[in-house]
C-alpha cells in the first residue's frame, strides 16, 4: 500500500497556477485503453494540489502506522486514514491492569 | 503526595522514551522524551492530589505549539482523560511512566499529516480565552452586522473599561423569559461585523498572540459575496480606538469556531479589517454559545425531538415532573393543560416550589393570587431553557378537547391519578381519533407507579380494566389491594390527601416521559412499565407485588371484551 501511494505521489509534478500566482502539484494519469483520456480531467489545479498533500499524509501516516510496533497505536493512524470502519486493536496497556483508565463514569 | 515521596517515585522512572528530567520546582519536572521521530521537551505538572488525580503536561518545544492538534497555545497537552478516569493511586510510579508513554505516543501521532483537521477544528480550543462573551447568534457562512450589548466600568479610578457582555442576531429576537437576559436592555447596543471564513486556518505560528497581520491575512479566506458584503459596509465605518468583530470559520462537523476579537489602540484608527495596523492590541474572547443547534446537542437533548409536539393533561406531582422531563429532553412545544392553582401543600412534592408561591396582594383587587400550575410550569421552563414553546391552558380536560394545541399534539400524556376521570379521558380521544396516548399513575403510599403507553387503534386504557362486562378496580397490573383504607386527613375533611412522595412521583415520570420519547422516535406503544416500592404502610397488596421485580416492563394486549375499542 506504501509503494502504491507512493507511486501515485511520484506521478504528481509542480506547476504554475496563475490564480494564486504561485506553483502548485499537478499530475495527468491517462486511461490505458480508448479514449486514453486523463481520469483526473475533471479537478481543478487547485483540487489536484490537495489531492497531492494529501497522499503525501497518507503516505507518512502509512508508513508511521508501519514503523509502530504497538498493535493500538498503529491502528489508531488507520482508522484515522480509513474511518470508523477500520478495526481498532484493543490497547494492550489498557487493561484492567493498567494505572488508570477512562470509566466514562459522569453525574 | 509530599515533595520527598514524588521525588523517590521520579528517580524510580525507568523507561526507553525517558532521557532524563529536571526538578524545576516542587511538583514540577521537565523531561526529555524520546519519540520516534524527534525529542519531545515536556513539563509535568504534578498536583497535590497526585496519585489520585492525574499530572498535566505541557509542551515546552515552542516551535510545534500552534502546529500540533491536543496542544494549546500555552502548550498543554490534552490526553482526552476527562473527568472520568479510575486511578490505581497504589501505583503512583506505573501512573507516570504510562502518563509519559500516551504523551509521547500522542504528540507523535499529531506530528502527523493526517491529523491537522484535528488542529483547526479545535480553534477555539487552543485559545481557550479566558475571558467569555455570551452568545444567541447562530455563526453561518454569512458577513452581517450583529448586535454587541456592552457595559462600561470604572476600575480604581480608571478610566471607564467597556466589557463586551452579549451577541445577537439582528433578525432574530432573543427569548426575553429565559434566564435574566431582558435586563440586558439596560446596556448599551452596538453593531459589529460577523466574518465568517470559507475555510478553517491554522492559528498563529510558535503559540504567538493574534495579531494585525494574522487577522489580514485570514481575510483571503472570505469568499467572493461576503468579500463584497465586506467591502460595502467597511466604507459605513469610521476611525475608533476599539472595535470588536466576531470570526468564524468552518468545522468538519457542523458548527462553526468562533472567536469575538477585541481590538484596542491607543488612537482612532480605520476598522482594523480596512488596513493592517501593528498597533492594535487584540484580545480574543471565548463564545458561549446559548443557540439552539448548539445547547440541545451539547445539553444531550435529542435535536430531532425539537419538532415534536406533546400535551401534558394533569401538572401535578406526576405531570409536572413529565413536563420538566420531556423539556429538557428535548421537546420543541409543550401543551400543558390543569385548572388548578400550586398551594403551599404541594411544594414537597411538585416540581414547582415556594418560588411560584405568592403572598403579595394583586395592586389592582388586594387579593392574594395563586400561580396556575400550568403558568407557573410554563414560566420556570421558559426562564429554564431558551427554546421552548410552552401553551399553558389552565382548563378542564373537557374545555380543551377542540384546542389546536391539543388537536396536534403528537403525544398525549395524562398524568391526571384519578382513574374514573382517566377512563373517560380515554373514551374521548378514542372517540376524537387521537392515537398515541400515555396514561400513568402512582399507586398508593409508594408501593409503585404505572405508565402505559397505547396507540388507540390497537388497545386503550379500558382494556386493562374490562372484566365480564364491568370495569375491575383490580386489573393485571395493580400492585395494592383496592377499597384499603388509603387517605390520610391532617386537618379535617377538605385536607383529605393520598400520601405520596416527590421520589414516587419521579419514578412514574421517569416511565412516562421515556415511553413519550420511545413513541416518538420509535412509535413503540402497547407496553406498560411499572416500577415497586417499598409497602412501608403495609397495605395489602396483589400477588403481581409480591412477585414483581423492581422494575417490570409488559405488553398491553386488546381485551376482546373493551367496550371502547370494540365501539
Amino acid at each position: 500500500m506504501i509503494s502504491i501511494a507512493e507511486a501515485i505521489k511520484a506521478s504528481f509534478t509542480q506547476l504554475w497556477d496563475q490564480d494564486s500566482e504561485g506553483f502548485k502539484w499537478s499530475t495527468e494519469i491517462l486511461l490505458p485503453v480508448q479514449p486514453y483520456k486523463d481520469v483526473y480531467y475533471k479537478m481543478t489545479l487547485s483540487q489536484l494540489d490537495n489531492f497531492y498533500h494529501k497522499t503525501v499524509d497518507l503516505v507518512e501516516a502509512l508508513k508511521a502506522a508501519k514503523g509502530e510496533e504497538a498493535a493500538h497505536q498503529a491502528s489508531k493512524i488507520l482508522r484515522k486514514v480509513f474511518g470508523d470502519d477500520f478495526p481498532l486493536v484493543e490497547d494492550s496497556k489498557k487493561s484492567a491492569a493498567a494505572p488508570y483508565v477512562v470509566t466514562g463514569y459522569n453525574a | 503526595m509530599i515533595e520527598s515521596d514524588l521525588e523517590k517515585v521520579i528517580q524510580a522512572i525507568e523507561m526507553p522514551v525517558c532521557l532524563s528530567f529536571d526538578k524545576v520546582i516542587p511538583g514540577e519536572y521537565d523531561f526529555v522524551l524520546q519519540g520516534k521521530s524527534r525529542l519531545w521537551n515536556i513539563k509535568v505538572s504534578f498536583p497535590e492530589q497526585f496519585p489520585y488525580c492525574l499530572p498535566s503536561a505541557k509542551l515546552l518545544d515552542t516551535d510545534l505549539i500552534g502546529t500540533l492538534a491536543h496542544v494549546n497555545k500555552n502548550g498543554t497537552i490534552c490526553l482526552e482523560e476527562g473527568d472520568s478516569v479510575l486511578v490505581d493511586y497504589t501505583r503512583p510510579l506505573d501512573i507516570v511512566c504510562l502518563f509519559l508513554n500516551q504523551i509521547v505516543s500522542l504528540l507523535e501521532r499529531m506530528k502527523l499529516g493526517i491529523y491537522q483537521d484535528e488542529l483547526l477544528d479545535e480553534f477555539e480550543g487552543y485559545f481557550l480565552p479566558r475571558k467569555k462573551i455570551n452568545s444567541f447568534y447562530y455563526a453561518q457562512n454569512k458577513l452581517e452586522w450583529i448586535y454587541l450589548r456592552q457595559g462600561n466600568w470604572n476600575k480604581n479610578g480608571q478610566p471607564k473599561y467597556i466589557v463586551p457582555l452579549f451577541i445577537s442576531d439582528r433578525n432574530v429576537s432573543t427569548p426575553p423569559q429565559f434566564s435574566n437576559i431582558k435586563n440586558l436592555g439596560a446596556f448599551q447596543r452596538s453593531k459589529i461585523l460577523h466574518i465568517p471564513l470559507d475555510q478553517s486556518i491554522l492559528p498563529p505560528a510558535n503559540g504567538e498572540n493574534i495579531t494585525s497581520t494574522y487577522i489580514t491575512a485570514a481575510k483571503q479566506h472570505i469568499d467572493e459575496k461576503n468579500r463584497k458584503a465586506l467591502t460595502k459596509h467597511l466604507k459605513k465605518t469610521s476611525p475608533h480606538k476599539l472595535f470588536f468583530i466576531l470570526l468564524s470559520m468552518p468545522r468538519s462537523s457542523g458548527e462553526r469556531s468562533q472567536l469575538l476579537l477585541r481590538f484596542d489602540a491607543e488612537k482612532s484608527l480605520p476598522h482594523p479589517l480596512l488596513e493592517n495596523n501593528e498597533e492594535w492590541s487584540i484580545t480574543p474572547y471565548s463564545v458561549k454559545r446559548h443557540n439552539k443547534e448548539y445547547l440541545l446537542e451539547r445539553g444531550g437533548a435529542e435535536k430531532y425531538l425539537l419538532d415534536n409536539k406533546v400535551a401534558i393533561i394533569g401538572c401535578g406531582s406526576v405531570g409536572g415532573e413529565i413536563t420538566t422531563m420531556l423539556a429538557k429532553a428535548g421537546i420543541g412545544e409543550l401543551t400543558l393543560v390543569d385548572h388548578d392553582i400550586l398551594d403551599a401543600d404541594n411544594i414537597y412534592r411538585h416540581r414547582l416550589g415556594g418560588s411560584y408561591l405568592n403572598f403579595l396582594p394583586s395592586e389592582k383587587t388586594g387579593a392574594i393570587n395563586a400561580w396556575k400550575k400550568v403558568d407557573a410550569l410554563a414560566a420556570m421552563l421558559k426562564q429554564d431553557l431558551p427554546h421552548i414553546t410552552v401553551n399553558s391552558k389552565p382548563l378542564l380536560f373537557e374545555q380543551v378537547i377542540n384546542d389546536p394545541d391539543i388537536i396536534n399534539a403528537d403525544v398525549i400524556v395524562i398524568a391526571i391519578g384519578s382513574p374514573s376521570v382517566s377512563l373517560i379521558i380515554n373514551q374521548t380521544l378514542k372517540a376524537l381519533g387521537h392515537q398515541n396516548v400515555i396514561y400513568c399513575w402512582n399507586e398508593a403510599a409508594g408501593c409503585g407507579g404505572h405508565s402505559v403507553a397505547v396507540n388507540l387503534n390497537h388497545s386503550c386504557l379500558e382494556c386493562l380494566y374490562e372484566k365480564d362486562g364491568r370495569i375491575s378496580a383490580v386489573n393485571e397490573i395493580s400492585l395494592v389491594e383496592p377499597g384499603q383504607d388509603i387517605s390520610k386527613n391532617i386537618t379535617g375533611c377538605a385536607g383529605v390527601f393520598t400520601p405520596f412522595s416527590y421520589l414516587d412521583s419521579s419514578r412514574t415520570a421517569e416511565a412516562a416521559a421515556q415511553q413519550a420519547i420511545d413513541m416518538l422516535i420509535s412509535n413503540k406503544h402497547s407496553v406498560i412499565m411499572s416500577w415497586k416500592g417499598d409497602n412501608a404502610h403495609n397495605l395489602r397488596v396483589t400477588e403481581r407485588y409480591e412477585n414483581m421485580p423492581l422494575k417490570q416492563e409488559m405488553n398491553l394486549s386488546k381485551n376482546d371484551q373493551c367496550r371502547v375499542c370494540h365501539g
